[in-house]
Formats: structure tokens, C-alpha cells, sequence
């Protein structure tokens, strides 16, 4: 039976996704954190130069979009691990079908937040 | 084939086992950090916008926030917590490519991971809060 929540659809695909995610993200870190440990008394235009310049407003998509894969299939597992109906009887398919639905919301909210952020301005 | 593997292990039994067993400690941690992080990205993505928005809002994030220690010591967490579950996730990846993930490297790998993170995370308290 294939999972409903799961992210692709598919156990080979959602590996997939969360290593190229995960690649992303790692490579957003040591960009954001790097910069910010170079410029210790940045000033508000350098900050703002660096990030909406616009090789840093497509990384930050980038990073942004793989957040969203790399969270929903991780949390995916941790829900589908530890909230079952063995573990919690019979209220756990009703609660993770909740805790699934409420961590895909949140994380559309993340993505469109951090669109707002990086693209409105 | 029914299994008679007991599966309804007491919690406190569960911890003992895997107390003992730093693949199993580091690996629950890997999780427990990547479940932080997601619950505390908003702070982040807050403060994102705070300070890129206006000069005001860059002062108010520079010096409210980071001159008190509240909403400072939620950024070190996240940081903390980011730089463990960056670690591991290296870990993580090297396993995948075969690199330590035998039964005795495995061991040594996730020794070696947990203190490197532990480092790191040091410095970050150092980086931030001090």
C-alpha cells in the first residue's frame, strides 16, 4: 500500500529527495554562516546587498523549496515511526493524519513566507 | 509468519539499550535536531524579515534582540541544533557512499561525529551568546 502523506509517493524517490535536499541546505549553511561570520559588524546595506543580491535570492529559493522536501519527508518518517496504533492504540492513525496534514500546511506557510521575503522586496 | 519478536519493549528498557550504543544515541539525536529546527524555523524566517525589511527593523534585530537574552538563546538553538543535524547528515551521506558503515567504523564514525558536533556547538555558544 503506498503511503498517503509520503512526499513522492515513492520509498526510492523520497530517498532521492531528501539527499539532494539535503545537499542544498548544507551548501546554504555554510554560505549564510560563512558570510555572517566574516561580517560581524555588518551594517543594514551590507546585509541587504548580500542576501537580495541575485545569485542569494535564487540560492535562497533553492534552499527554500528543498526545506520543504527535505522536512516533509523526515518528518514523514518520524510520524510514521513513532505515532502508530501500536505504540498509541487506536486515536494514533486519526492524530497522524492531523500532525501529517498540520507539518504540510506549515511548511507551504514556510515557502510562501520565505518567497515573501527573498522576492516581494 | 507471525513474529514473536517482542515489540511493546517498556520505554525504560528501550533507553538502556540504546543508551549503551552511541549509533543509536547520535541517531535519535540526528531526528530530535531536525524536529527542532523545523518547529523553530519561523523564529528564523521572523528575523529574516525583520532585518532585511527596514533600517529600523535591521536595529531593532541587532540590538533588541540580540542585546537581550531571550529570542538569542531560540537563534543559538537553532544554530545548534543545525549544526548537529549538519553532521550527522555528512555522516549520514559518507554511510551512504560506503564509507564507515560497518559495524565497528559505524562506532567510531558516530564517536567522532558526536565530538565534532560538540565542538562546533561550543563555539556557536561562544559565537552568540557571549
Amino acid at each position: 500500500m503506498k503511503s498517503a502523506f509520503g512526499l513522492t509517493g515513492s520509498g526510492i524517490r523520497d530517498w532521492v529527495v531528501q539527499r539532494v535536499s539535503a545537499v542544498v541546505l548544507a551548501f546554504y549553511t555554510v554560505v549564510l554562516l560563512g558570510w555572517l561570520i566574516g561580517h560581524p559588524d555588518a551594517d543594514y546595506d551590507a546585509w541587504r546587498c548580500f542576501m537580495l543580491s541575485t545569485p542569494m535570492k535564487i540560492t535562497s529559493l533553492l534552499a527554500l523549496v528543498s526545506l520543504v522536501g527535505h522536512t516533509w519527508v523526515g518528518m514523514w518518517t518520524v510520524f510514521t515511526d513513532y505515532v502508530t496504533t501500536h505504540k498509541l492504540g487506536s486515536a494514533a492513525s486519526s492524530l497522524r493524519f492531523v500532525l501529517q496534514s498540520l507539518m504540510i500546511v506549515a511548511l507551504l506557510a514556510y515557502l510562501v513566507w520565505g518567497i515573501a521575503i527573498f522576492w516581494a522586496n | 509468519m507471525t513474529s514473536k519478536r517482542p515489540v511493546d519493549l517498556p520505554v525504560s528498557q528501550i533507553i538502556k539499550v540504546n543508551a549503551k550504543s552511541p549509533v543509536a544515541m547520535v541517531s535519535i539525536l540526528h531526528r530530535l535536531s531536525g524536529a527542532l529546527l523545523f518547529v523553530l524555523v519561523p523564529v528564523l524566517l521572523w528575523l529574516l524579515q525583520k532585518s532585511l525589511g527596514s533600517p529600523e527593523g535591521f536595529a531593532y534585530v541587532s540590538q533588541e534582540v540580540f542585546g537581550s537574552i531571550g529570542v538569542k538563546f531560540v537563534v543559538w538553538l537553532f544554530v545548534a541544533g543545525l549544526l548537529y543535524h549538519f553532521v550527522m547528515g555528512v555522516k549520514h551521506m559518507l554511510a551512504d557512499l560506503g564509507v564507515a558503515e560497518e559495524l565497528k567504523s559505524g562506532r567510531m564514525a558516530a564517536v567522532v561525529s558526536a565530538v565534532v558536533a560538540a565542538v562546533l556547538i561550543v563555539w556557536s555558544f561562544v559565537w552568540i551568546m557571549l
